[in-house]
């Protein structure tokens, strides 16, 4: 929306030659202020994407030393038969932690935005805060914090509130709950642009025409705050079905997570080829299905661009 | 970080060794620089600490590591332990020298188990260890169940990594296990989450000796000891192989090897330690430190970090992948275990 802006609001062209070079050069300006962004892409999103693909397709061995580029497409057919069940578990868990995630932004930050007043900074960088420490530490604390015995629930064992065989660790509960936990600031913020970009003034004019609390948010907050919800969405979903930190930190057997997957053919095994072709799938996947939910929600572009 | 056996060692020979502690696995560690090994450019590292094992191989396999110069090794020559020497897994050092070794058995805290732990078995017993609490060491743990399943990995093939995949299988649906772990499994049985773990000899030594962790018992089970050795390696492109050569050799003077294990707790791969240790220990009884002088001692009368005969005899390395086909076939039976 932003480089429409420019080009759409060009002043007339100016006569001849000295116009002439003003137009071109107004013309190449949206250029130069996209190249610094796009060559960095170029060079560190589409190049590692392309060999990605290229790795995918591969054939070889860690042991002979190298790989050899030979159209090998079963190594996406056999990963999807092999590895059914953790995509799909991963899709699973990704879509109850969009939910809750959801769920518990969805208020906090219709708060912060209608009533929070001179205390909006301050409650943002309270929800930005966990970011201050690697996530990955963060999620090791949550191991310290729910051991078996550990300082929640040791006391209420002793106490006799919960049984001594009670225990979140290890559990499908305790993967989804961190992944939540994770991702709760980037469904947060999308949400919080939306719903501050609101006319509070809407809101009155529904009540003045005779509009419930409820009915006046159902028409009017919820609908315009939709581009939000779908920018929270992506940045949710997207991330927390690739995620493997959680699912190997608090989770237990039968929790694996395709990023688990991924990570252990890289490493592990040092199949890279499956690995890669592991990846692309995945992003397909994500693809497709933000693809189908944007068809179902029918988000307009620019209102996509302007929550993002 | 102050490391006492390096700062005699630049003082005797004028060389600088900046040690870092940055492998956390040998997975993640191989991940890390096998692009430029195979690129063929450094990895900037002069020594590398490798596990034996299948990254191991694929190392020695490709030539991503130089060969020692064998002449240039008196102390190792003087001083390496029989297991030290000569591995199955790297004959005539050609390759690496041990760091150090360890066994992988089974940790367990006796007041948190009902009975006695003794053999492998045990782990799949949830009258035994209880339920979701038993800590699984994913690398260690084909090898660990055919050696306690009476099978030597050195000479195993699909049949026997069949065989163990169902011992591990049935352990899965035991439901005792509470998690595969590449790391960290200490943690979660130092917080109690585990009362009996697959466990690295040192780790649980560490723990008893150290930080009074007086519960804790380490055990290879009665029907076979796994072993493994870390080992140094010079990679291809090291800037300076001469000195990471002395760097090695150096750790084979019983003084120094000495100063690691007072502080590691595993298998030094350096004879002469125990004796070492045990003056150690005595000097410390007439100086009056008598924790200190205890601690010393509790090492020294391990027979995991000082093991007899009849241990040795029973322990044995783990299998020897040196081929993708081999790699493959391997993976497919035992990954689909952790993988659910």
């Amino acid at each position: 929306m932003a480089m429409d802006e420019v080009t759409a609001q060009g002043p007339p062209v100016e006569p001849r030659a000295r116009g002439r070079t003003y137009a071109t050069r107004k013309r190449q300006t949206p250029l130069w202020l996209l190249a610094p962004g796009g060559i960095y892409l170029m060079i560190f999103l589409i190049i590692p994407m392309v060999l990605l693909v290229f790795t995918s397709l591969e054939s070889g061995g860690a042991f002979s030393g190298r790989f050899y580029f030979n159209w090998d497409f079963a190594n996406y057919t056999d990963q999807i038969v092999q590895y059914k069940t953790q995509l799909l578990r991963s899709v699973e868990y990704s879509v109850i932690v969009t939910v809750a995630c959801l769920l518990l932004a969805y208020p906090m930050t219709y708060w912060i935005a209608f009533y929070a007043g001179r205390w909006k900074s301050s409650v943002l960088l309270l929800i930005l805060l966990p970011f201050f420490v690697s996530f990955v530490i963060r999620t090791i604390q949550w191991r310290f914090l729910l051991a078996d015995s550990g300082i929640i629930f040791g006391p209420l064992k002793n106490w006799g509130l919960l049984p001594d065989n009670f225990r979140v660790l290890a559990t499908p509960f305790a993967v989804v709950a961190g992944i939540t936990y994770n991702f709760l600031p980037f469904t947060a913020l999308p949400l919080y642009v939306a719903l501050e970009r609101i006319d509070k003034g809407l809101v009155e004019a529904a009540k003045d025409l005779y509009s419930s609390r409820w009915k006046a948010f159902l028409y009017v907050v919820w609908p315009l705050s939709l581009p939000g919800v779908f920018a929270a969405f992506l940045l949710t979903f997207v991330p927390a079905t690739g995620d493997y930190v959680n699912a190997s930190i608090l989770g237990g057997p039968g929790t694996t997570m395709i990023g688990n997957i991924i990570q252990e053919k890289f490493l592990v095994e040092l199949n890279y080829p499956e690995a890669a072709a592991m990846s692309v799938i995945l992003m397909l996947a994500m693809l497709v299905l933000a693809s189908i939910y944007a068809r179902i929600l029918g988000t307009e572009d620019d209102a996509l661009t302007a929550a993002i | 970080m102050y490391y006492p056996s390096l700062k005699e060692f630049k003082d005797e020979t004028g060389i600088d060794v900046n040690y870092e502690a940055v492998i956390q696995s040998n997975e993640e560690f191989f991940g890390k620089i096998q692009p430029q090994l195979s690129a063929g450019d450094s990895t900037g590292w002069d020594i590398i600490v490798i596990t034996n094992g299948r990254q191991f191989n694929v190392l020695t396999g490709n030539d991503w590591v130089y060969k020692l110069d064998t002449t240039k090794r008196p102390n190792f020559d003087e001083n390496a332990t029989d297991f030290a020497r000569d591995p199955s897994y790297d004959q005539g050092n050609v390759y690496a020298m041990p760091w150090q070794g360890g066994f992988t058995g089974i940790g367990y805290d006796k007041t948190k188990v009902n009975g006695e732990i003794t053999k492998m078995d045990d782990l799949a017993n949830p009258d035994k260890v209880g339920t979701k609490s038993v800590g699984m060491i994913k690398a260690d743990m084909p090898d660990f169940v055919m050696i306690n399943l009476g099978i030597d990995p050195t000479t195993s093939g699909p049949d026997e990594w069949k065989e163990a995949a169902a011992w591990l299988t049935k352990q899965r649906d035991s439901g005792t296990v509470r998690q595969y772990y590449d790391q960290g499994y200490i943690d979660d049985f130092v917080a109690g989450n585990t009362t009996a773990t697959m466990a690295w000899s040192g780790d649980v030594l560490y723990y008893k000796v150290w930080s009074g962790y007086s519960d804790f018992e380490f055990l290879t089970p009665e029907n076979g000891a796994m072993m493994w050795q870390d080992n140094m390696l010079v990679p291809v492109g090291a800037q300076n192989p001469v000195g990471a050569m002395m760097t090695m050799d150096w750790y084979y003077k019983p003084k120094i090897a000495t100063m690691v294990t007072e502080w590691v707790l595993y298998l030094s791969p350096c004879g002469g330690v125990l004796d070492n240790i045990r003056a150690d220990a005595a000097a410390a009884e007439d100086q009056n430190y008598k924790g200190y002088a205890n601690k010393l001692a509790q090492t020294a009368d391990s027979p995991y970090a000082f093991p007899d005969d009849a241990l040795l005899a029973q322990a044995k390395f783990g299998t020897n992948i040196t081929s993708d086909a081999q790699a493959e076939e391997w993976d497919s039976i035992f990954l689909p275990i952790t993988q659910q």
